[in-house]
């Protein structure tokens, strides 16, 4: 690794122009006698020509801006106007069924405002992400997230209540999840653990590991899926080995210093 | 609705050989519905057909500013053909079935082989997608490394202190690329394609 290291360098070195004659002459004698530097020079020269295109890269920018910039006019199409009153529509109905899907949930978690409730209906636990469950019959119990009615058979031996209780903590915060795509992340840091999306087994420590060019203070923060603090402290060294064992779930982190969010992650716990 | 005024097939090719901004919309605006009709009336989605056009276009542009380019076809066809070939190309990636686009590679004839064309292409994309992600100062910094400048030249360019500073702000701003390039999934996939 450290000579692939060395080779890049002398490779990078060669291809800027930065050598004398004399290095030069023998780089070029090297070159032809060893494979592992020939095979270096092969790919980084490839990358340094490509970059070298500054006029391919500059119409790459024109044509992502003229795609992007002509999106809006589709919408006067009849075809596609068409679909966005449908969508509106389809907006609205969303709506109106979650708004009854609210109301439904806030009428069944306080039963002393609901006189009307059936006699069968038992609510025996709520929690602030808004999870609850309802037992309705003997072999069935209601569950609600968020406003959303899941019904749950009970009879074989809570395999059903496990599988729930773990997709709810395995669900994406779609929020989140575009934080992670959308976060600009400044050259100055180089996250090189963990990787967006790495899973973890229960039980093992969560190591982060990055590079920052820049001297500036950062903290680290950890949310869970439903966007709920779990874990922050400021950092010290560029590699944080979290010992807090952490419940099964998605995850999400982020680096913020004192001014903005440098970088948006993402890891799992299986 | 934006009307263009139209383009002959000459001011057509001279337009994108100099990356005229309105010849650039008007082959857009005309010629890109096709493309995406192909692209996804054949498994592929509008972003699909988007990145399609794009690298059609650049593929042309490309072939103007190395070989020049003689057509025996109009310019929209010729599009179009690239446009087909690399869709293909990149439905034989993805191993997406195929079943309206046959007999693509002799649709057009080419100094250079589609394939070639396809994979330079894909690597171009990777780099130049990794270069643009970084700070407007970086990719100065590294566009003026490009051309051979001299660290001392980059240092008056761009303002420092010294040619070391500059080295030493040139050398970050490599490192910073070549990782993220040689970390990206795809970077390694082209590679083993390439074997």
């Amino acid at each position: 690794m450290k000579s692939e290291n060395r080779y890049r360098e002398k490779v990078w070195k060669y291809l800027q122009g930065d050598m004398s004659s004399e290095e030069n002459r023998q780089f070029e004698e090297e070159l032809l006698r060893n494979q592992e530097l020939a095979y270096i020079f092969e790919e980084e020269q490839a990358i340094f020509h490509s970059l070298g295109k500054t006029e391919v890269i500059e119409l790459r920018k024109q044509l992502h801006e003229i795609i992007s910039g002509q999106k809006p006019d589709r919408n006067f199409s009849g075809r596609y106007y068409f679909r966005k009153e449908w969508m509106i529509a389809a907006a609205s109905f969303a709506a109106l069924l979650l708004v009854s899907l609210i109301l439904l949930f806030f009428t069944r978690s306080h039963p002393s405002q609901d006189k009307e409730l059936s006699a069968e209906t038992d609510i025996t636990d709520t929690n602030q992400s808004g999870i609850g469950f309802s037992e309705t019959s003997l072999n069935t119990s209601i569950y609600y997230r968020s406003g959303e009615m899941l019904m749950v058979n009970d009879t074989n031996d809570g395999q059903d209540l496990g599988r729930l209780l773990l997709a709810l903590v395995c669900e994406e915060n779609p929020m989140l999840e575009n934080r992670i795509t959308l976060t600009y992340r400044t050259e100055n840091i180089e996250i090189i653990a963990p990787r967006i999306g790495q899973e973890f087994h229960a039980g093992n420590k969560v190591r982060f590991v990055w590079n920052i060019s820049v001297p500036e203070q950062l903290s680290l923060q950890i949310l869970n899926n439903r966007a709920v603090t779990v874990f922050e402290k400021e950092m010290h060294s560029s590699m944080f080995e979290l010992s807090r064992p952490l419940n099964q779930g998605i995850y999400y982190w982020r680096f913020k210093t004192k001014s903005s969010v440098v970088y948006n992650g993402k890891f799992i716990i299986r | 609705m934006v009307h263009y005024k139209h383009y002959t097939e000459e001011a057509l090719i001279a337009g994108m050989q100099c990356r005229d901004n309105d010849v650039l919309k008007y082959v857009h605006q005309h010629f890109y519905p096709t493309i995406s009709h192909l692209v996804k009336s054949n498994n592929g989605t509008e972003l699909d057909a988007e990145d399609i056009f794009q690298d059609a276009v650049i593929i042309i542009f490309e072939q103007l500013q190395n070989d020049g380019l003689e057509l025996n076809c109009s310019f929209k066809t010729y599009l179009y053909s690239i446009s087909r070939n690399l869709w293909m190309q990149s439905l034989e990636k993805k191993r997406k079935s195929w079943i309206d686009i046959t007999n693509y590679v002799s649709f057009f004839e080419q100094k250079r082989s589609i394939f070639g064309l396809y994979y330079e292409n894909q690597k171009d994309k990777l780099f130049h997608k990794h270069f643009l992600s970084l700070s407007m100062s970086c990719q100065k910094i590294l566009n003026l490394m490009f051309n051979k400048t001299s660290s001392e030249k980059i240092a008056e360019i761009m303002g420092f202190s010294s040619g070391q500073y500059a080295r030493k702000r040139k050398s970050q701003c490599r490192k910073i690329l070549i990782r993220r390039i040689h970390n990206d999934p795809l970077y390694k996939q082209l590679k083993k394609n390439e074997i």
